[in-house]
């Protein structure tokens, strides 16, 4: 059932953009925390509240990124990016380009899998047909922690480092939510609603709950270089 | 003797009360010290309680949190394991398999149950006891693993785990949670850790209940926790049968405050250390209050001896005994016996000086009477000396002398006295000085003491020089033996004066006394009173004495004698109280009533036919009476006697004491018509120009010379010049105590005119008088008779 929604609100998307690519308008996005602070790294997914006014040319549509198999690195013994955001269905290669075995898994229950890598293998491409968060471990390497977001929104992205998320978005109703580990539940679960008009605009999301500390301490593990 | 007992009772000796003093101070310092001591060591022992309580509180709790833990790290590590993860995280797949392994670990860590929840807290694997249907109620924060939790009414010890993706992953997927049942947590080893009892209790629905890991009874531990439950004190006392606990308690569950850690203790285990310390501190404690005894002893008597030696110091100082200076120890002590010494040395020269004063006579140096009284006690004291004479000297005529010679000379006689009869009596007798002129003697033998006194006598009698005049001294001695009778200083001296003064008035030199003097004495006191009553009661009565006229052979006069019959002491002899009346005045009262009932007498028997001349002895206070003349004149008229037949005697003494005054009351006497008598002559010193002029009519020869004329030559020739002297003067001469014959026949050769005595006739009262009278024809007859 999701799948043929789906199937018709690409098909008509598809014939939207067509239309009216050429009247997209430059819009964007800041997340700001409740103190105001810019925060990077954040999904940002937007879609259409109707079917018709969802146009994005950049960046791309989903079904357009959804083509291309997406790359979850790793390397340093680390994932690479920290964060992958997929379209849903999408197909996910893992590179090992260290020169160590990695043991790559996941018990999400949006994706349950385990791929053995040795060194300098890349995998078969997975692909990620539900939506959620795929949390992946790696059963070698304790501190590594990646995740892939596989989406359904008409278009996502995530905030630059400074902060901020350019769409090129038609005029019409839009809903917006955001991702990040390290957003409260609340945040998660909520939908921002905005109007695209016809002139470019900021627009702020601002969260209500504080973010979740920063595990940048397991990023640093010094001893990870010795493998 | 009670009040000794009861001052001695009441006044405690002063090392007593040092000694109790010390003793005291010394036990109240012991007592606090002991109390400090027990108090602060109680006061450390609770704090070492709590403190061991606190400690033991951490050691379990670490314990627990070890056990904890232990199983938190082992089950983490299970979590880790790859394939255990698959199992945990695909548990819908293989829930059997799952189970198994987490039994399998369970057996491993000594957990009773477990389980596995979802993320969300559901169980979804449990073993077959765990009966909770999700934790999910359950808030565990960050820093805790593990809950009590009460399954099937049993406690548990449950440690939950969380399962995660990754182990950086932020949130759970599941977890797994591990029961260990509270009586597995509060085991044996845990309570070896311990020095206290540990026990858990519990609370349940139904009531509380208590696991003990010694054994202790439940019920007990219940009470003791109520108690603990009911107080704000870190640590309980409760008493349970006899026994004291002490305990303390602490919540093993914060979240839901339904378990509990409880310590309990004995008491007696509690303070075992300080039973220790106390039993040594008692030993301590009585051994140094028999040590402050001990000093307290010493020192009360380092203090109360040198005190008692001085109190000693101070009898003998009383006694009057040589005393040393005690040199003692502490410098107050020595400064007072240096004080006592120098008061004592003061003290017997000031008893010196008194002794002096009161034991000397200052004239002649000689010890004076209160030495002799003084030397008297001691020798009745000494048991020894049986023998002992108090001889009294007195020099006779003495006031004479002084007036004679005056004072000074006077003492200075007295002087060569004292100075001749010490030299003379040597240091075998004790010689003192009584009064004036009056010397004593004690001499401790009785033999031969009228030798003795008679040596004295000579001895004073031996002429002294005072002012170019030597003067011989006749001396009248008075002494007295010590007998049963006489048994003590007073006694003897008493006895001694009596016998002086029983030498005075007599004739002999020397008395020596005698019982019957001292019983004279005592009834002298009684005549004296009732002397002035006799002339009206009848005791007083009138005796004649008949005189024979040795020329004529007749009677023809009588001596008429007072007769004083007592009613209860008989006859009183007249010498006696005609001497006390002079003392007592009533002489003149009874030489009036003598001469008034002779005067009477005279005239009966003048009715009768005999026409007696009537004598009777006047005194020289009778002759002082200005009214005794017109008295006499005024009897002689009233009774028309012929004034020439009444005599009246007078002795020598009387007559010569103050010749003057008496010649002019006997002048006044004589123009009356009244004879006039000398009586006792020979016995005085009669002077005879003074006798010359005196106008006197008769000399009564006293009867010392008479009693023994017949054989005494020397009493003849004494009578003989009497008798002579007398009719030069042309006196008539009696010689009274004529006893026998022969005397009577010498009197009658010698001239003498009249004789009286028992030979003639004894005096008669008047009716015998009278009787005798009517007869005296033959009486004289007989006496004729008797004459040829």
């Amino acid at each position: 059932m999701h799948v043929m929604k789906y199937s018709i609100a690409i098909v008509l998307l598809f014939i939207c953009s067509e239309c009216f690519c050429s009247n997209a308008i430059p819009q964007k996005f800041v997340v700001l925390d409740e103190k105001g602070e810019k925060l990077s790294n954040i999904v940002v997914e937007i879609s259409a509240v109707s079917a018709n006014n969802a146009i994005s040319s950049n960046p791309k549509k989903a079904q357009e990124v959804a083509a291309k198999p997406a790359v979850m690195e790793q390397a340093g013994k680390q994932f690479l990016p920290h964060i992958l955001l997929i379209a849903k269905g999408q197909e996910v290669v893992f590179p090992n380009t260290d020169h160590v075995i990695h043991h790559v898994y996941s018990f999400s229950p949006a994706k349950k899998f385990q791929l053995t890598l040795k060194k300098e293998v890349t995998s078969d491409p997975i692909k990620f047909d539900d939506v959620g968060i795929v949390e992946l471990g790696c059963n070698v390497h304790d501190w590594m922690l990646g995740y892939i977001y596989a989406s359904n929104a008409d278009t996502f992205g995530q905030t630059a480092l400074d902060g901020e998320l350019a769409f090129d978005l038609l005029p019409g109703e839009y809903t917006v939510s955001v991702w990040h580990p390290r957003l409260a539940e609340q945040d998660i679960e909520k939908r921002f609603g905005f109007t695209i008009d016809a002139t470019s605009k900021i627009h702020e999301i601002t969260l209500t709950h504080p973010i979740y500390p920063s595990l940048i301490g397991y990023d640093t593990v010094e001893a990870t270089d010795a493998y | 003797m009670l009040t000794r007992f009861s001052s001695s009772t009441l006044c405690m000796p002063l090392k007593v009360k040092l000694l109790a003093s010390f003793f005291l101070i010394g036990v109240a310092l012991l007592i606090a010290t002991a109390y400090s001591v027990s108090s602060a060591a109680k006061q450390h022992s609770m704090n070492l309680l709590i403190e061991n309580m606190e400690i033991s509180q951490s050691v379990v709790f670490s314990h627990i949190n070890d056990t904890v833990n232990v199983i938190e790290n082992a089950a983490n590590n299970l979590t880790s394991d790859f394939n255990v993860k698959s199992l945990i995280l695909n548990v819908e797949s293989d829930p059997m398999s799952l189970k198994v392994a987490l039994r399998n670990f369970s057996d491993r860590f000594e957990t009773s149950e477990f389980a596995l929840t979802d993320a969300h807290g559901s169980v979804t694997v449990a073993s077959d006891n765990f009966s909770l249907p999700s934790i999910e109620s359950i808030d565990l924060d960050a820093n805790e693993q593990s809950v009590w939790l009460s399954m099937n009414d049993t406690y548990y010890l449950n440690i939950i785990v969380a399962v995660k993706n990754t182990p950086r992953s932020r949130s759970p997927m599941a977890y797994l949670v591990f029961s260990k049942k509270l009586s597995d947590v509060f085991n044996t080893r845990l309570a070896e850790l311990s020095s206290f009892e540990v026990n858990a209790i519990t609370r349940h629905d139904n009531g509380l209940s208590a696991h003990s890991t010694s054994g202790m009874d439940e019920q007990e531990l219940l009470d003791i926790f109520k108690q603990q439950m009911a107080i704000t004190e870190q640590i309980a006392s409760t008493s349970i049968a006899d026994k004291v606990y002490f305990s303390s308690i602490d919540s093993l569950d914060n979240i839901n405050h339904r378990v509990w850690l409880m310590l309990v203790t004995p008491k007696s285990s509690a303070f075992l250390s300080i039973r220790t310390l106390f039993t040594e501190l008692s030993a301590l404690l009585m051994l140094a209050t028999v040590l402050v005894g001990l000093f307290a002893l010493y020192i009360s008597n380092r203090i109360s001896s040198p005190i008692l030696s001085l109190s000693e110091l101070t009898t003998k100082i009383g006694q009057g005994e040589d005393i040393d200076i005690p040199i003692g120890s502490t410098r107050e002590v020595n400064k007072l016996a240096r004080a006592m010494f120098t008061m004592n040395l003061q003290l017997n020269t000031r008893n010196k000086e008194i002794q002096t004063l009161a034991f000397e006579d200052d004239l002649t140096s000689l010890p004076n009477k209160n030495a002799l009284i003084r030397r008297l006690d001691r020798v009745f004291d000494d048991k020894n000396s049986d023998q002992l004479a108090l001889i009294l000297l007195d020099i006779a005529k003495f006031t004479d002398l002084n007036e004679a010679i005056g004072y000074q000379a006077a003492d200075n006689l007295l002087q060569q006295i004292a100075k001749r009869l010490s030299l003379h009596l040597g240091n075998n007798v004790f010689l003192a000085r009584m009064t004036g002129n009056q010397f004593a003697i004690i001499r401790k033998e009785a033999d031969a003491i009228t030798d003795f006194i008679a040596d004295i006598v000579d001895c004073i009698h031996k002429p002294f020089k005072v002012d170019k005049l030597n003067l011989g001294l006749t001396a009248k001695v008075g002494y007295a033996i010590k007998d049963r009778q006489i048994n003590d200083s007073r006694r003897l001296t008493q006895a001694a004066e009596i016998a002086l003064k029983a030498a005075k008035q007599g004739h002999n030199p020397s008395v020596k006394y005698e019982s019957s003097l001292y019983l004279f004495d005592t009834r002298k006191l009684r005549l004296m009173s009732e002397i002035s009553d006799i002339t009206d009661n009848g005791q007083l009565s009138l005796y004649y004495q008949p005189q024979l006229n040795l020329q004529t052979k007749t009677v023809d006069s009588v001596e008429c004698l007072a007769r004083w019959i007592h009613p209860e002491e008989g006859f009183v002899p007249p010498d006696l109280f005609i001497g006390l009346a002079e003392q007592t005045g009533d002489i003149k009262k009874i030489t009036r009533w003598v001469i008034k009932e002779a005067i009477q007498q005279h005239n009966q028997w003048k009715q009768l036919g005999f026409n007696l001349q009537m004598s009777a002895n006047i005194s020289a206070i009778d002759l002082a009476d200005e009214s005794f003349v017109s008295f006499i004149t005024q009897l002689l008229l009233q009774y028309k006697m012929d004034a020439s037949y009444l005599m009246l005697e007078l002795t020598e003494s009387t007559a010569m004491e103050e010749p003057e005054n008496a010649i002019e009351a006997l002048l006044n006497l004589s123009n009356i018509g009244v004879k006039l008598s000398i009586d006792d002559f020979g016995t005085g010193y009669s002077s005879m120009a003074q006798l010359k002029k005196m106008p006197v009519n008769e000399l009564k020869i006293d009867k010392a010379f008479i009693l023994e004329l017949s054989k005494n030559t020397e009493d003849q020739n004494m009578v003989k010049t009497f008798i002579s002297l007398a009719k030069t003067m042309d006196l008539k001469t009696v010689a009274e105590g004529v006893e026998d014959q022969k005397s009577l026949q010498l009197l009658t050769s010698f001239g003498c005119t009249h004789g009286q005595g028992y030979f003639i006739s004894r005096p008669m009262d008047s009716r015998s008088t009278t009787k005798w009278f009517s007869s005296a024809e033959h009486n004289i007859q007989r006496l004729d008779t008797e004459f040829s």
